[in-house]
């Protein structure tokens, strides 16, 4: 059975490849977008058997506490996005993001910010394997508390996770979130799919 | 407006459902120019497609967050990807009244809107099509939850609040009524030994001036004693004044009876303290000196006090102050036991009495181990204590806190760590008229 978490050193590596590439699309995207220069940084990936598994060792962000929200993907690659802002969540980008001005914004934007992480990584992904991927709204899953505490409260369905980090540079703007994209059980397969085909093409 | 060429049987009717389905869809070209405008929006703008389509969003709905939505578009169009809005963080996107016209609560219809790319068969995006749903029904509900939920947490924290305080009122009247029973005790205690010290120290002094009647006697028989011409009986008497050591006997009688009354005087006033700390005889408002109140406290926990600390009294002139005094010793009692309980070898506690305007202080400072700031705020709170399980109950101090309040007083606390505390407790001289 084909599990992420123990992944051959090829495909594991591919597997890196493939988010980098689609990272690297999200991040030429997104300077288009803000008209800034965007370093994403090359994400670090740590493909685990579930989300609550060696998280902590895992990522920095963990253990603190943070916003943390979702967003749905369905279709043939099927999960959710739980993305894992700081405390002040996006904030160093609502002027790039169009909100210059605009009070009690904050979760709006981080839901953007969410948004627009999740597509430049899926979409990634499924462009790969030409792939029809279709995106629920993005929403907050909660604040305060940190990514391991709501992860040990949230009783989730059968899953494979992928842990990215992903570092974020707006021209003067830092900003660093994590990204934890979980694939349900079922359409794991899919994704070993499309790794294996990127192999393929080498 | 323009659509793709290409005619299958369906495109009419497909038409029809996006011109009359219950969803707000509109397409906006790259400038934010409307392209097409279905029922909905129109119905619910008051707009027709005939009067929006080729204008710009923005100059048709000025309202709009233009730069917000600007950015929101052109993301889809750069990104490739869909953009969402919900009714939680942007209510009203478009301006538009409610949809429960009649039963509904809410002024302005809520929205979940939809950005997403509309790609052309060549692979590039021509429109952004913008979907706006109505969310009224959720949000109402939602709102009406939330609303509900907010008062049942607020009633359930009064209830919490409401139950601790029942609990405290609880323990504080256990522990005065604890007091009270106790200085009942001690008063009858107090009263029982009274008698019998009264009849012992009064025979002592009859003892006494017999014991001195009995001595003369001997004396007056001594002087004659050498004009005896008996010498053998002489002999005798001597030697007998020399066995039982006459002198030293004389002597000492004196002292032991003289120790003896001055133990029966300390008895006398420890039962007149417990007499007075326990006020039997008034435990209404009385007018009375506050400083025979911290002297017979004082001798009172004596033994509580005397190994640790050298006792300092500062008094300074006060006017009689209108108090419990039963209930005002009680406060005495715990601030001076504290103090001494504070002092972890020995040390010294300072009694000090004053005036202020129309107050009445009495401070009871030590050199004792200082209390800890985050402590500092807690110490009046019922059942807090730092002394051992079993050896506080964590209510003195809330007691006290309770008596002075109802004296229409303060205490007040300073404390550095390490070097001592002070608490002063401020009385009015005389209580305000309506509350007595």
């Amino acid at each position: 059975m084909n599990r992420l978490a123990n992944l051959s050193e090829d495909r594991r590596d591919a597997l890196q490849e493939l988010m980098n590439v689609a990272m690297g699309q999200g991040a030429d995207r997104l300077a288009r977008l803000t008209e800034t220069f965007v370093t994403l940084s090359v994400p670090r990936i740590h493909p685990v058997e579930d989300a609550h598994a060696n998280l902590l060792e895992n990522l920095d962000m963990a253990g603190q506490p943070a916003i943390v929200t979702r967003q749905s993907f369905l279709g043939r690659l099927r999960g959710e996005v739980v993305v894992c802002f700081g405390e002040n969540g996006a904030d160093q980008l609502a002027g790039l993001m169009g909100y210059e001005g605009e009070a009690n914004s904050q979760d709006e934007l981080m839901l953007d910010v969410t948004n627009i992480l999740t597509g430049a990584c899926i979409n990634g992904l499924a462009q790969q394997i030409d792939l029809k991927v279709s995106y629920g709204a993005p929403s907050i899953l909660s604040r305060g508390r940190s990514l391991k505490e709501v992860l040990d409260s949230q009783v989730l369905q059968g899953h494979q996770a992928l842990v990215l980090e992903i570092h974020f540079e707006v021209a003067t703007h830092s900003f660093i979130c994590d990204l934890l994209v979980c694939i349900a059980e079922d359409t794991v397969a899919t994704v070993i799919e499309a790794i294996d085909q990127l192999l393929n093409d080498i | 407006m323009d659509l793709p060429a290409q005619q299958s049987p369906l495109h009419t009717e497909l038409e029809s459902v996006l011109q009359q389905i219950n969803l707000g869809v509109v397409l906006l070209d790259r400038d934010c120019r409307v392209m097409y405008w279905n029922d909905f929006m129109s119905i619910n703008s008051g707009r027709s497609a005939a009067e929006v389509v080729g204008q710009s969003l923005f100059d048709l709905f000025p309202e709009l967050p233009r730069l917000w939505v600007k950015k929101k578009i052109d993301s889809v169009f750069t990104l490739q990807n869909l953009a969402f809005t919900s009714w939680q963080q942007r209510p009203h996107l478009f301006d538009f009244s409610d949809s429960r016209p009649i039963t509904g609560q809410v002024a302005a219809m809520y929205q979940n809107c939809t950005f997403f790319p509309v790609v052309e068969t060549s692979g590039a995006i021509k429109y952004v099509c913008l979907t706006v749903a109505d969310a009224t029904e959720t949000a109402a509900q939602h709102l009406e939850l939330a609303r509900l939920n907010e008062l049942l947490q607020a009633e359930k924290e009064e209830q919490a609040r409401l139950i601790r305080k029942l609990e405290e009122a609880q323990a504080q009247l256990l522990q005065s009524e604890k007091m009270a029973a106790i200085g009942q005790l001690a008063a009858g205690v107090a009263h029982e030994i009274n008698n019998p010290v009264g009849y012992v120290n009064s025979n002592f002094a009859s003892l006494e001036s017999y014991v001195k009647d009995l001595f003369s006697l001997i004396e007056a028989y001594n002087r004659d004693l050498p004009s005896l011409q008996d010498a053998a009986f002489r002999a005798r008497i001597e030697q007998a004044n020399r066995e039982l050591d006459y002198e030293f006997l004389r002597s000492d009688i004196f002292d032991l009876i003289r120790e003896s009354r001055e133990g029966l005087e300390r008895v006398k006033r420890i039962v007149q303290d417990l007499r007075d700390f326990s006020h039997v005889d008034s435990a209404d408002w009385q007018v009375v000196d506050l400083h025979k109140g911290l002297d017979s406290t004082l001798n009172v926990v004596w033994n509580e006090v005397k190994f640790k600390a050298e006792v300092v009294k500062q008094y300074g002139e006060l006017p009689d102050v209108e108090c419990i005094g039963s209930q005002l010793n009680q406060v005495f009692m715990n601030l001076i036991v504290n103090a001494a309980h504070a002092i972890p070898n020995r040390g010294t506690i300072w009694l000090e009495t004053g005036t202020r305007d129309d107050w009445v202080f009495v401070r009871v400072r030590d050199d004792g181990c200082g209390i800890p700031p985050e402590n500092l705020k807690r110490l009046f709170e019922p059942f807090f204590t730092t002394k051992p399980v079993g050896s506080g109950t964590g209510l003195g101090l809330s007691v006290s806190y309770n008596i002075v309040s109802k004296h229409h007083g303060r205490i007040e606390v300073e404390s550095e760590p390490g070097k001592g505390t002070a608490f002063t407790v401020w009385l009015p001289a005389r209580q305000p008229q309506e509350d007595r």
